[in-house]
């Protein structure tokens, strides 16, 4: 708050410093970092006065239920888009992810022995795939956007060559991850907040979250400064490999079935939460907790507009221009404060 | 300088002399295929493999294929894309096939057909009616299925005896082919048998035919109109998405419960869950009839027999035949 403000007073002219110049500075900033907060208790204040099933606590820990999933693979998103990098390629990783797990979680194939497979092979799936896409794009190779479009691509390709037909019929002990509770509050809810907790304090109290940041705000500064970038780069596509994975188990447990179609679109609701949260797509700013917040904004915006029964396209055009309006407004300020 | 444009001009002749050579090797093959009257080459481009019905198919129509014997098969997969459904239409027609077995991932271009009609290829549109100049349909009629989910509510409605029913209604992608006809299908059936919104309330959401959107939808819904007598859905899997958000908030489903649920296809997974009484009924498509008629008409058309549409027809599967239905296909879902 301090920095923003004495951001704010640097950026105005030196006959302009008068209280009220310097009022109207300091709004811009408070809209600028805070806009995304205030719009999601708009919107929450807004659906609560319109419908009365949407103002129950059930329904608002539904909401963080229904978000996890979006939310965990936006959180290793966010990581990517720090050092301007783009994963196109997690819903495809979801899906093989999701099957890795589901292949041990099946009445049919599992014993208690398998407990762990279901959980750590789609854990090491996701990071290979993860890998994949680091390595290539720390090479120099090609620019993420290619790489990770070509693993999306082939990621699903090995998904549906794996199996077509759902894995169905998981043990009980698989369905409480994504739909049980414990303490009268969602699984998912806890683990999404466990991640979200780990994510933040890698970011800003870990000497990688600090390189992170270095790395997508000045490639070659960072290079300068001694920092490995290449090992920064592949760590960040590593990390949203493993919140992918995550993801898969929850969505798998939560639907009842491992599918090779499972988690299409998804690399579009996981840019848009980062993006909505503020996060520049040219690298260096962001922080997980407005992708949390922009995760939120996409959840109560699906949730609200289902219980006001508003149709399906009214509600994609509703959520495209959300995302388009929250990168314009990105770019107005950009302009303001250059 | 010179000599390197020389080289240039070398290597571009190698090339066509090699693409002729080519060229002129398909033709004749083909040739021989046509003129020989004894193999039959069959073309089949699929809408996209990844859906386990398509998936189904293909296995059918190649088990016929080899049953019927002399008939080889090419393929390709549109991967649920029409820009590459009319690629993969071009390189298998490039590869002379004697007929064409076509899933169009839509119903609106008719591009594909014409290609092949271009080309000489006789197309047969399978599964679903595509666009353009096709000898015939295979395929089930997608609005009778809709007449067959409406009838199950209107069946529910008259058993319930109550004034006014609540209806949760999961559709799938609007715009798509089966998800308009199938709506039609279901509201016609409603306005025919006069249950207006007085009688049957209808809410309705679009799932995009996935399964984890119909979840959070049904998760929404029922929290929001716990009161709800009937779930149905556009398609199986999304249907299984809700009844998974049923076992979530813990309600009882099926025959004999407040709730009833019903969807389209006839996957073994809701055929299972039928046969346990959590899910009441499935507007059953049966792959082999389909598959086996497709092979066959394609087949005719190919020596040049006149051929004709079978338009074959949804049936309603319930606890009594959940388990014949489930043992005719599960060993096409493996």
């Amino acid at each position: 708050m301090v920095t923003t403000e004495e951001e704010a007073v640097r950026a105005v002219p030196e006959a302009d410093v008068t209280p009220r110049g310097r009022q109207l500075r300091t709004a811009t900033t408070i809209a600028r970092d805070y806009g995304m907060h205030l719009a999601l208790v708009a919107l929450i204040v807004i659906f609560a006065i319109a419908s009365p099933d949407f103002r129950t606590v059930e329904n608002l820990l539904n909401i963080l239920n229904q978000v996890a999933v979006v939310g965990i693979v936006s959180v290793g998103m966010t990581f990517v888009i720090l050092t301007a990098g783009i994963d196109l390629s997690v819903g495809s990783l979801l899906a093989l992810t999701s099957l890795s797990s589901g292949v041990f979680a099946a009445t049919q194939t599992s014993t208690t022995g398998t407990v762990l497979l279901a959980l750590a092979v789609p854990l090491i799936v996701g990071l290979v795939g993860g890998m994949i896409n680091g390595a290539i794009v720390a090479s120099r190779l090609a620019t993420p956007l290619i790489v990770t479009l070509g693993t999306l691509t082939a990621f699903r390709g090995m998904a549906v060559q794996y199996r077509v037909n759902p894995i169905h019929n998981l043990q009980d002990w698989y369905r409480e991850i994504g739909s049980g509770r414990t303490a009268g509050i969602p699984n998912g809810i806890y683990i999404f907040i466990a991640i979200i907790l780990v994510a933040s304090l890698v970011l800003n109290r870990t000497r990688f979250g600090r390189e992170v940041y270095a790395v997508g705000g000045n490639e070659q500064a960072s290079r300068a400064a001694g920092i490995n970038v290449a090992r920064v780069k592949f760590a960040v596509y590593a990390i949203s490999g493993l919140c992918v994975a995550v993801a898969a188990i929850i969505n798998t447990s939560r639907i009842g079935a491992a599918q090779a179609i499972a988690g299409q679109g998804l690399e579009l609701q996981a840019i848009a939460a980062v993006v909505i949260g503020g996060a520049s797509l040219f690298g260096g700013r962001g922080k997980i907790s407005n992708t949390v917040i922009g995760t939120l904004i996409l959840g109560v915006l699906f949730n609200g507009l289902v219980l006001l029964n508003v149709s399906s396209p009214i509600q994609n055009i509703i959520i495209g221009a959300l995302v388009v309006a929250a990168v314009s407004l990105d770019g107005f300020f950009r302009r303001r404060s250059a | 300088m010179r000599s390197n444009r020389l080289r240039a001009a070398a290597k571009s002749v190698g090339v066509m002399s090699l693409a002729v050579a080519l060229a002129a090797c398909g033709s004749s093959s083909g040739g021989t295929a046509a003129g020989g009257g004894k193999r039959v080459k069959l073309a089949v481009e699929y809408g996209a493999l990844s859906f386990p019905y398509h998936s189904a198919l293909k296995l059918l129509v190649h088990a016929k294929a080899k049953e019927l014997g002399g008939v080889s098969i090419i393929e390709g997969d549109s991967n649920n894309d029409t820009g590459t459904e009319l690629a993969n239409v071009q390189n298998l027609l490039s590869q002379n096939p004697d007929c064409m077995l076509l899933i169009p991932v839509g119903n609106a271009s008719s591009a594909p057909a014409e290609a092949a009609q271009g080309a000489n290829v006789p197309v047969v549109s399978f599964d679903q009616k595509a666009a353009g100049p096709a000898k015939a349909f295979v395929g089930y009629n997608q609005l009778q299925s809709g007449d067959l989910l409406g009838q199950f509510i209107v069946d529910q409605y008259k058993a319930l005896n109550k004034p006014k029913i609540k209806v949760i209604y999961i559709r799938g992608i609007i715009g798509h082919v089966a998800d308009t006809a199938r709506n039609q299908g279901l509201k016609a059936t409603l306005q025919k048998a006069g249950l207006d919104k007085d009688k049957v309330g209808i809410i309705e959401q679009s799932a995009d035919f996935d399964r984890a959107k119909a979840e959070s939808i049904t998760n929404n819904l029922m929290r929001q109109h716990p009161d709800t007598d009937i779930i149905v859905a556009n398609n199986d899997d999304m249907l299984l998405g809700a009844y998974s958000a049923t076992q979530t908030l813990k309600l009882p489903t099926g025959p004999g419960t407040p709730l009833h649920l019903a969807g389209v296809d006839g996957v073994p997974e809701a055929l299972k869950l039928i046969g346990e009484g959590k899910i009441d009924a499935t507007m059953f498509q049966d792959p082999v009839a389909e598959a086996n008629t497709a092979v066959t008409t394609c087949v005719a058309a190919a020596k040049g027999e006149a051929v004709s549409d079978t338009v074959l027809s949804f049936r309603q599967v319930t606890k009594a035949d959940a388990a014949a239905a489930l043992d005719s296909v599960k060993s096409l879902y493996k």
